[in-house]
């Protein structure tokens, strides 16, 4: 199978590519030891779009080893459910994240507010800096897989219905 | 009476649903799939893949989305829904038993003292 073939832009490939970048986070946050949230995560959105895009793909569907087991026909319960599991599960992950940044951005919110917005030179240094902040603290975040907010932070307080997931 | 009702549901059971490997593949892939998604959403910091299959959840899920397929309606739905919410009771009642342990071996402690 020509490496063109599994890369061309059609949905299906789309879907398979991102089941695979799915699977290589999952294996480089375990080597990292991250947080167990994260990686189950990964591992888990590996499964689903496999399940449902990545039996669909050339490259597998040529395969009859692989396809014998994987090519089990859902109804259309069963495919919603998929795509609601991994729908909330993302979206939590997400907001996980983003408490994550906004917890590390936090006490440099405070040097962004001393720039004076009225000045067009120093509003884009400040819309220079913010981003570079927020950035940073993204890309901390997923490297690591960890978490950098405490259980009893002032922020975790606001949303105290989702403590038990935070 | 209660053998009519026996006779019919091992019936259903072994006759009428026919369990193929495939099928059995995707259950085990189902209960893999129901552990992930508990891990994904608990909030236990330290929890590493050992602690998963020590606790018995990842074994537990695939018997039983195995068996919740098999008895229930054959169908995936029921399979991860017994996976997910079965193991979590477990675990539930497992933490409660080895509280439970604790005391009691610590009050043993004092009254050796």
């Amino acid at each position: 199978m020509p490496l063109t073939h599994i890369f061309n832009l059609s949905y299906t490939s789309f879907s398979f590519i991102i089941a695979l970048a799915a699977f290589a986070l999952g294996i480089f946050w375990t080597i990292k030891k991250a947080r167990m949230n994260f990686i189950a995560w990964a591992y888990s959105i590996f499964i689903i779009f496999f399940i449902l895009f990545g039996v669909h793909h050339p490259a597998i569907s040529g395969n009859n080893l692989i396809h014998k087991f994987l090519s089990i026909e859902f109804d259309e319960h069963s495919i919603n459910f998929l795509r609601l599991i991994a729908s909330f599960i993302t979206f939590l992950n997400i907001f996980r994240l983003w408490c994550s940044v906004y917890y590390l951005t936090n006490k440099s919110v405070k040097k962004i507010k001393e720039f004076d917005e009225r000045n067009i030179k120093t509003s884009i240094k400040k819309m220079k800096y913010s981003f570079i902040l927020y950035v940073k603290a993204l890309l901390k975040t997923i490297k690591s897989g960890k978490k950098y907010y405490p259980k009893r932070n002032v922020f975790c307080e606001k949303y105290k219905i989702l403590d038990r997931i935070l | 009476m209660t053998d009519g009702i026996l006779e019919t549901f091992l019936k259903i059971l072994f006759t009428d649903h026919q369990y193929t490997v495939e099928k059995i593949i995707l259950y085990i892939l189902t209960g893999i799939l129901a552990g992930l998604v508990r891990l994904s959403i608990r909030s236990d910091e330290k929890i590493k893949f050992k602690a998963w299959w020590d606790d018995g959840s990842l074994f537990g899920a695939c018997i039983i989305s195995v068996a919740g397929a098999l008895l229930f309606d054959n169908n995936f739905i029921w399979a991860f829904m017994g996976g997910y919410f079965l193991t979590y009771i477990l675990s539930f009642i497992q933490k409660a038993l080895d509280k439970a342990r604790d005391k009691t071996s610590k009050q043993e402690e004092v009254k050796k003292e």
